[in-house]
This record gives structure tokens, sequence and C-alpha cells, in this order.
């Protein structure tokens, strides 16, 4: 049994050819100390060239190791295929699924493997990135239709569209410069989270909290990271996300019904900047957003702020995919092996009263019903409540849900006579 | 009664109100209109909507208004949009004069004018407009260039551009309606048509556009727009900024603004109080005149000031012979008129809208510029269509948008 508090057991799994790369990149950067990283595909050779070394190349009998020339249905009956060798794979509390969505193994394979490490009871978060507009449309369709399957069975999908990385990039930039561009995105996305549960921080997430946010809830999030040095890098680093091409120039975050942010500085980073920071970003947000917050101290970070955000949505969950209330209980969609619900230990049940509700008072008039071993850990609350600092954003009033307006560095939605110093007593 | 085909509709869903103008052409080539309809806007932020529940109950509303008014039966609209993500970029076409004589045709023109809409726009951005610049031969500047003699013909155009999903919910939100959309123009590019003379546009004049989520820019010079777009700053700023400031509830904030409000930081005594009753188990309570007219200074000045800097960059405020127009309905706001001299240092007023016959004073308002602009640059491409012999059937153009 995987205590909360302690650092859960993580792995990484990449699938098809472009999560394989992604996942030999991480693994070579050696960030994720004490993650396992696996990787999967229907193509032998992409395999060997993988620096990985667990492989499992899936659906041999019907593929030949020859890759599915982007052949979604084929991609899924070859990991359905080793649906066994996949939930033995899956044994741990948080699986980071890597993926390159437009292809057949990736695409096809990745909800296949979310599905069954959920029935496991892994905490399945899936990062995926969608083909650029050149790709063609074959590609983008096969993209769409692996996203809802991802989104259905995966516990939150951080989608990565190549389209709005294009927009950072040169024209002229060499297309194998921008796949490495989108493998290193990928591969930040997957090492910000990492570092959040990781890293000792002055506010420190556990995986309990990460769970809470996301389990059941089918979340899709985008993501973004942006540094900034000076005097007023608190500034100029929330009117980067506020204007950030890949949140959609800051309506992921005027969307969003979570927020998974984590800010990281040097020695110098002060308490009351953080906090600064935090609350600016959380002014992007809606009120009632529900925030995850991650601090901590980097020496390599001297003289910089750091902020990568995480903003979710629900996505709209249909009656089979609601939240499950009990682990033992498996979505009703799934093709199950009665044997893998004997794997899953009594202890692992979740906390139903803290699923079903954001309200910590919820939460608690819950659980004094429950059985001792579901009742909330007082830890897993304390990290939800982070009553060290006030997280909880101003009212954006009339701007709730919009994106900021950002001019030069300044969020125009604050207050002119406030921003201007003038004083009214 | 009218030839149905020269009724032509506006639609502004604005942020604080929707608002559609049935207007015609008379024989004599009259613009007028003939109805007006109106309803309080929901779900719409900063130009954008934001959710569109309740927008279907709203638009009918608004539509029947004007339906009833001008005793016609409303089937298509011409569509405003506006908001962050409408943007102008310029772009030039090169085309090279193959004939032997060098003489420039109506054809090097036509081929010239494809190549610079050839534009590699963003992914996901969809143009509204193109507007014409002006051409080049061989590096000199010219108007008309059919006739001329040169190697190298060019031409600069102007689009305005707008995020393609953004664009298409608003017109779903109308065609959800079974009314269906003509064509979509851009906010401030009808504002512009409605308010400003023709003496306006050829001297080189701002116009702005205060509304109650953005705010609208258009310099339009030689009768060309040659510089547009969008702030996303408006009179909910305005309002917002006294919710925080006095503490005060939105409803309350809105009412002091338009009955009270100033843009002058000087237009109260010293001490002078306003004295808000009780009721509604709220308690009297007085605030002060000079804190109140502190903060709608500070915003409104900053607004103008912001829309300054960026016309400064563009290089734009040595154009304006024709000074600054204000529209839209902050423009009511009491001393705007004066602030606006002091910040851009250029005559400023307050426009009149145009070539209404009709319902003139009733529709003389600065709130229905742009759907009055709308109606108006309908009934344009309307005549120019049929002017150029062609049966009226410009959503062909749009059907990239409408598709799916
Ligand atoms: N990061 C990264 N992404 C890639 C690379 N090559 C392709 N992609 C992206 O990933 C998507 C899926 O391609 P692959 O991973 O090659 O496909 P696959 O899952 O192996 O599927 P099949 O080869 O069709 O069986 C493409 O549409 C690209 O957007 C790469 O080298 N690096
Ligand atoms: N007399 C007045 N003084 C000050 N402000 C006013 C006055 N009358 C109206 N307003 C303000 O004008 C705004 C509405 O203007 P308008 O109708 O042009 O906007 P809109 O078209 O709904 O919004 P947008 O174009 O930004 O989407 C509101 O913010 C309102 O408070
Ligand atoms: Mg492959
Ligand atoms: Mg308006």
């Amino acid at each position: 049994m995987k205590a909360p508090s302690m650092l859960p057991t993580v792995k990484v799994i990449g699938f098809g050819n472009a999560g394989c790369a992604v996942a030999g990149r991480v693994y070579q950067q050696g960030l994720l100390a004490g993650a396992e990283f696996l990787v999967m595909n229907t193509d032998q050779a992409a395999l060997a060239s993988c620096p990985v070394p667990s492989q499992l190349c899936v659906g041999l009998p019907v593929t030949r190791g020859l890759g599915t020339g982007g052949d979604i249905e084929l991609g899924r009956s070859a990991a359905e295929r080793d649906a066994a060798a996949i939930r033995a794979s899956a044994d741990a509390s948080l699986v980071f699924v890597l993926v390159g969505l437009g292809g057949g193994s990736g695409t096809g394979g990745a909800p296949v493997f979310a599905r069954l490490a959920r029935e496991v009871g892994a905490l399945v978060i899936v990062i995926a990135t969608t083909p650029f507009e050149f790709e063609g449309g074959l590609r983008r369709a096969n993209a769409e239709a692996g996203l809802q399957d991802l989104r259905a069975a995966a516990d939150a999908v951080i989608v990565l569209p190549n389209g709005n990385l294009a927009r950072l990039l040169d024209e002229r930039t060499p297309v194998t410069e921008a796949f490495r561009a989108v493998g290193d995105r990928a591969a930040e996305a997957v090492t910000g989270l990492w570092r959040l549960l990781a890293q000792p921080g002055i506010l420190p997430v556990d995986f309990a909290g990460l769970e809470r946010l996301v389990r059941g809830r089918h979340a899709e999030s985008a993501f973004a990271s942006v540094e900034a040095s000076g005097e007023s890098r608190v500034r100029e680093a929330v009117s980067k996300l506020a204007t950030h091409p890949c949140l959609d120039e800051g309506r992921a975050l005027a969307q969003a019904d979570a927020l998974i942010l984590s800010l990281a500085g040097g020695p110098e980073v002060s308490l009351a900047e953080i906090d600064r920071a935090s609350r600016e970003v959380g002014r992007l947000c809606p009120d009632n957003v529900q925030m995850l917050v991650g601090t901590s101290v980097d020496e390599a970070l001297v003289g910089r702020l750091r902020i990568t955000v995480f903003p979710a949505r629900w996505t709209a969950v249909n009656v089979l995919s609601q939240p499950v209330p009990n682990r033992a209980s498996p979505p009703l969609r799934v093709h199950l092996d009665p044997a893998s619900v004997q794997t899953l230990k009594p202890s692992d049940l979740p906390d139903v009263g803290e699923m079903e509700s954001a309200e910590p008072e919820t939460a608690n008039s819950n659980a004094a019903a429950l059985p001792p071993q579901a009742r909330p850990s007082r830890r897993g609350r304390k990290t939800n409540h982070q009553p060290e600092l006030n997280l909880f954003p101003a009212s954006r009033g009339r701007f709730d849900n919009t994106p900021a307006t950002i001019h030069q560095n300044e969020n125009l939605d604050e207050p002119t006579f406030r921003r201007r110093n003038l004083v009214l007593n | 009664m009218f030839d149905p085909s020269s009724v032509v509709v506006g639609l502004e869903i604005g942020t604080s109100k929707i608002c559609a103008v049935v207007a015609d052409v008379t024989v004599e080539g009259t613009f007028r209109v003939l109805g007006l309809g109106q309803a309080e806007s929901r779900g719409v932020r900063k130009g954008e909507i934001v959710n569109s529940a309740e927008l279907p109950e709203l638009l009918r509303h608004a539509l029947k208004e004007a339906e009833e008014m001008a005793d016609v039966e409303v089937r298509s609209v011409w569509l405003g949009v506006t908001g962050g993500h409408i943007h102008g970029t310029y772009n030039k076409g090169f085309h090279p004069i193959a004939s032997d004589d060098r003489e420039i045709t109506e054809d090097d023109v036509e081929d010239v004018l494809r190549m610079a809409k050839a534009l590699n726009l963003p992914a996901h951005n969809h143009p509204i407009h193109l507007i014409r610049q002006h051409f080049g031969i061989d590096g000199e500047v010219t108007e008309n260039p059919v006739g001329m003699y040169g190697n190298r013909l060019e031409a600069d155009v102007l689009v305005l551009h707008g995020n393609f999903n953004r664009l298409q919910g608003a017109i779903r939100a109308v065609k959800s309606l079974n009314i269906e959309v003509e064509d979509i123009a851009f906010n401030g590019l009808a504002s512009q048509l409605a308010v400003l003379t023709s003496e306006q546009k050829e001297l080189g004049t701002l116009l702005l556009d205060l509304g109650a989520g953005t705010t609208e820019y258009v310099v339009t010079e030689d009768g060309i727009v040659h510089h547009a777009g969008v702030l996303t700053v408006g009179g909910d700023h305005v309002s917002q900024d006294l919710v925080t400031g006095l503490r005060i509830p939105l409803g309350l904030a809105e009412q002091l603004k338009v009955e009270y409000g100033s843009a002058s930081p000087d237009d109260h005594l010293p001490g002078e109080t306003l004295e808000l009753p009780s009721g509604n188990g709220l308690a009297a309570r007085s605030i002060n005149r000079e804190h109140f007219h502190r903060i709608l200074h500070a915003r409104l000045e900053e607004t103008l000031q912001i829309i300054e800097q960026k016309l400064a960059e563009a290089g734009m405020l040595g154009r304006l012979q024709g000074g600054v127009v204000l529209t839209g309905g902050c423009s009511q706001t009491v001393g705007l008129v004066q602030l606006a001299k002091d910040v851009f240092q250029l005559p400023v007023q307050i426009g009149e809208i145009h070539c209404v016959a009709g319902m003139n004073e009733a529709v003389n308002q600065p709130e229905f510029a742009t759907p009055i602009g709308l109606a108006k640059y309908g009934s344009f491409r309307v005549q120019r269509q049929l002017a150029s012999g062609g049966r009226f059937n410009v959503r062909r153009a749009l059907s990239q948008l409408f598709g799916r």
C-alpha cells in the first residue's frame, strides 16, 4: 500500500513512435529520480532505437512489429491483445502516459492503456500532442478520435496542440526541429508535474492533493511554463501567461475549473512574492477555480521566477465514466478481466467524501459515515486548504470567465486608480 | 411596399445590449432606417460570447421588435464581430508585368491583389476584411495603376482577421434561430461607416467606439481604412473600478456612472458627497464625490492614453487632420470630449449618425452606431453586387465559417 504522504510510485509510459521518442528524452535527462520508464509500440525498429530499457512490443501477431501505418483500429486491437501485460505494467499509484496523437499505435493504444491502468487503480495522466496543420486531415481526424477516447479513459489529459507551438516557432523551422520542440514541450510538462510532486517546497503538493483534484474528473488541461527575472518579474511572468499562445492567449486560464500552479524561484525568492504571483495568476481565472499550488526554491533558478500552469476543465462526462465511487466497481464500458478486480486491495478505496465535493465541510460530514480507511487524511486536507497563503483570488466581477486584458505587462482589468496608486481616503 | 431585396438588417451582439436595425435604400439611393429592436445582453463579455444559454431568447426579442417596427420579416442579418482576438496585419503582393509593352492591365491588378490576399495567417485565424491600401509600380506609390507602365506591380492590403472558432461561435448563435448570416463585419468598421462624413474620411480621422466591453479604433484617410483594432476595455471597466473603489454593487455603480459620472477629475465641490437613499434594507450612505470622479477620470484617461500610444506606435497620429470622432455608449460621458482633446491634442467631437432618413431623431444615439453601420455595410455590399450584374450571394464566401 502506498501511503499518501510518501512519494507515490510513478511510471512513465511512452506509447507509439512519438511517445517512445519523448519518453526516451525524459529518461535520458534523468530528472525523474525514482520513476520507472516503459515504452510500448507496435513498431519493433522504433523500439530498438529507443534508450528506455523496458520495452513491450504490443500486438506482434497482428502488426508483425511493423507499426500500424496510421490505423487506429489496428493500434487498439494490438494493445488489447496484450492487455494482461499492460495491466501488470501499470502497477503504480501514478502513471504518466506520453503519446503523439495522429498515428495508429499511440492513438489507438494509449486509451486502452489508460483504461486498463485506471482499472488496476493507478491515477492516469496522459500528455498528448495533437498534429500540426501541415500533417493533413487524416492525422487530425485520428487525433480527434483518440482524444475523445482518452478523455473518457484517463483521469486527466494534458493536451499540447502542436499548432499552438507552431506560433512560437520561426516559420522556416525545419520539420525535424519542430518535432523536437514538440517533444521538448511534452517532456517539460511531465517534468513540471513531477517537480511539483517530488521537490521539497515551501508549499509542497502531495500526491493525495493531486489525486483529489483530478481523480475521475476526466480533466482536460493545457500547459505552459514561463520565466522572468528582474525587479518586475512577477508582473512580467503573469502577463506572459495571460497572452501565452499555448493557453489560447489566456482563455485556458479564464475558463479553468481547476488550476495546478507551480511557482519556483531562486534562493532569493520571498514568500510575499510567491503570494503575489499566485494571487495574480488566480485573478486570471474564474472566481470559483480550484487551485492546487506548489512552490519551491531551486538553486539553479537564481534571480529568476518560473511559473508553470496546468489550467484544467472538467470535460462533459457521461454516466458511465462518472468519478469512480469505488475502484472495485470498474466503469461499465471496459472489457473487464475478472482477475483484475482481485488485484485490488481494500485499502485502495478512495476517499469518497472528498471526491464528490470540493467543499471541505461536506467532505467532513461524509467522512463521519465512512469506514475508517476511507476517511480523508488530515494531511491531505491541509494541503487542500493551504492556510499559509490566501490563495483565493479577489473577485474578477464582470470579467469572470474572460481572458485578462493585458497591455505592456499590466492587467487592465485591475482598477486604474489602484495601479496608479491613487489614494482614496 | 419595398422591394424586399433592398431590405438589410444589421445585428450587433454587444456586451451591454443586443441591437438589430432594419434598413433599406430608397430609389433615390437614400439609406433609411425602418426599424430598431433591442434587448439587454447577457453572457457577453469584452465583446465576445462567453455563455450562450440565454442568447437565443434575447436575439429573438431584439429581432422581433425590429421586425414589428419595420413591418418586415427578418430572414438574414449582417452580423457585427469584435473582441480581443481581432487584429490587423499588413501584407504586400507582387506581380511582374509580363506584356511586351509593360502596360498594366485590369488583369494585372487582379493578380497582384490575389497575391496580397494570399497571406499566411496563423492557424485558426480567419480573414474578416481585406482592405486595399495602395499600389506601387517599381517602388513608386500610385492610386490607380491601370494604363500605366512598369516592370513590377505591388499592392498593399490591410487584413483584419479573427479567431475562427470565436467568429463561428457568434455565427452559430444567430443561425440557431434559423436566421441566415449574410456576412460578418468588424464593429469598428461599421461604426465608422455610420458616423464619419465623407470629408472626415478623406482628411484622416480617428473613430473611437467606446462600448461596454470593448473600444474599437479605426483610422480612415483618403477614404481608405488604414488602421484598425480593438482594446478590450470599456464602460464595464469604469463601473467595475467604482465597485472596487467605492465598495458598491455593480448595478449601483452603473447607475451612478450614467447619472452623475464625468470624465473630469474636478467636476465637484470640495467635500461634496453623493447621498444614497436607504432602501431594500441597505443603510443610507454617502459617497465622496472626489473619489468617485478620480476613479472615473483615471480609467477614462488611461484608456484614451493607451489608444493614443498604440496609434503613435503605428505612425498614425500625424495623419489625423480630421481629428477624433467619438461614438458608442461611453462617448456620452460628460467631459469626455475635453479629456480626449487633452490626450490626443486634436479636435474631438461626438459623431452624428449620418444619412439616416426616416426615424432620424430616435436612432441618432451613439450606442446605435454599430448596428446602423452594419446595415449600411450590408446595403453597400448588396448594391455593389447588383451593380456588377450578379445575383446577390456572398454566403458562398462564408461557407468556410458556416461549414460544420
Ligand atoms: N514529439 C514527436 N512527435 C512526433 C514525431 N513524429 C511524429 N510525431 C507526432 O506524433 C503523431 C503520431 O505519430 P507516430 O507516433 O509516429 O504514430 P504511431 O503512434 O507510432 O502510429 P503508427 O506509426 O501509425 O502505427 C504525429 O501525427 C505527429 O504529430 C517525433 O519524432 N517527435
Ligand atoms: N450617459 C452615459 N454616460 C456614461 N456611460 C454611458 C452612458 N450611457 C451609456 N453608457 C455606457 O455605455 C456602455 C454601452 O455602450 P454600447 O451600447 O455602445 O456598448 P455595447 O455595444 O453593448 O458593447 P460592446 O460594443 O463593447 O460590445 C455601457 O458601459 C454604459 O454604461
Ligand atoms: Mg509508428
Ligand atoms: Mg458596441
